[in-house]
């Protein structure tokens, strides 16, 4: 199908909503615009919105196909409600946090917010609660082409973590929503919203700190590079911190 | 999302450390990583704080996974960045069809 042209009007609007954040006059006649149906309104919410919306879904969801339905989900259940959008906030905030909706219901479905583990992810202590073995300072970040390397290992290593913990560090640290906004879309308390996130960042740290220490040692993995299978990294980890 | 799912070994309670700290106990590297988060978003109290500030300039272990835990957020932000990741955020054309045509025939049916 060709693409449908867009009036300069819009093209002109697009431009300007993703240099610099609408005014509320833009927002005010969007949203009379989109609660009167007019077709326009609604494409150029989908093109202005969606490529971020998918964006967020792909982190959150991994999986493209789910992701792309999230999204569509996301602005059905948007325009379906939009009678009701007040302008309490901007129209791309509403979204974003339609579409973060709109992803933790896929997971819930599949159940893969009940993963809690974080066995052998933390850091290691004495009894007495002291470290056990030297922290080892990390290597200085590498440059150009290894740059990519290094983000799809970090990148791997997120996805690695329990979904339970793995949610939150994307909402809080990627998607940058506060606690408050976080603990109400996942449906659970401030205090447990900053547990996990603190462990989730620890646990990634531990996931990552093969890779990148500066003095690797036997049990330290080759290179900028996280090893795949799931259990095996837990278990390279546990074995580093077995002196808890 | 809780469902009754207990988080594993959360940290003792903020207030259970104050109480070990003033009844004279030691902060241990335990205590610094379990707070750590707190101590960086500034939510301890000033005594508890400058206890931290006193363990981190005599604990060379701790003082690394300060620096370590803080590189691997930055890390997080950054790899995940949409200019890390130009493909992250590409719509496919047939997706932008695809929900303004389901946006249209549910307006029809209304
Ligand atoms: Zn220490």
């Amino acid at each position: 199908m060709s693409r449908t042209p867009t009036t300069p009007a819009t093209t002109a609007a697009s431009a300007v909503s993703a240099a610099t954040p609408p005014t509320a006059a833009d927002e005010r006649d969007l949203v009379a615009r989109l609660q009167k149906g007019e077709a326009a309104a609604y494409e150029q919410v989908v093109r202005d919105n969606g490529p971020r919306m998918l964006a967020v879904a792909r982190r959150i969801l991994t999986d493209e196909s789910d992701a792309q339905d999230a999204v569509q989900e996301a602005f059905l259940s948007a325009f379906r409600s939009i009678a009701k959008f007040e302008g309490g906030s901007l129209v791309s905030t509403w979204l974003h946090r339609i579409t973060v909706n709109a992803c933790l219901m896929r997971l819930r479905k599949k159940r893969r917010l009940d993963e809690v583990s974080l066995d052998g992810m933390l850091p290691g202590f004495s009894p007495e609660g002291y470290v056990t073995k030297p922290t080892d300072t990390w290597v200085d970040r590498p440059s150009s082409m290894e740059q990519a390397e290094l983000r799809a290992t970090v990148r791997a290593a997120i996805d690695k973590l329990p979904e339970h913990y793995r949610i939150v560090l994307i909402l809080r640290d990627i998607e940058a929503m506060d606690t408050a906004q976080t603990a109400s879309l996942l449906e659970t308390t401030e205090a447990a919203v900053k547990i996990r996130l603190h462990r989730a960042r620890q646990a990634l740290r531990e996931l990552l700190d093969p890779s990148l220490r500066d003095h690797p040692d036997s049990s330290a993995v080759p290179s900028v590079r996280v090893p795949s299978p799931k259990n095996q990294s837990a278990a390279s980890v546990a074995t580093k911190n077995s002196g808890a | 999302m809780s469902r009754g799912s207990p988080d594993p070994q959360p940290p003792q309670l903020t207030a259970d450390m104050l109480a070990r700290l003033k009844s004279g106990d030691k902060l241990c590297c335990r205590d610094f990583s379990d707070f750590l988060m707190a101590y960086l978003d500034g939510e301890l109290g000033c005594d508890v704080a400058c206890r931290f500030d006193q363990h981190l300039a005599k604990c060379p272990p701790c003082k690394t996974y300060v620096e370590t835990y803080r590189a691997t957020v930055d890390l997080a932000k950054e790899s995940c960045c949409p200019k890390a990741n130009p493909q992250l955020g590409k719509m496919p054309q047939e997706l932008v069809n695809a929900i303004l045509h389901a946006v249209t025939s549910e307006k029809k049916c209304e």
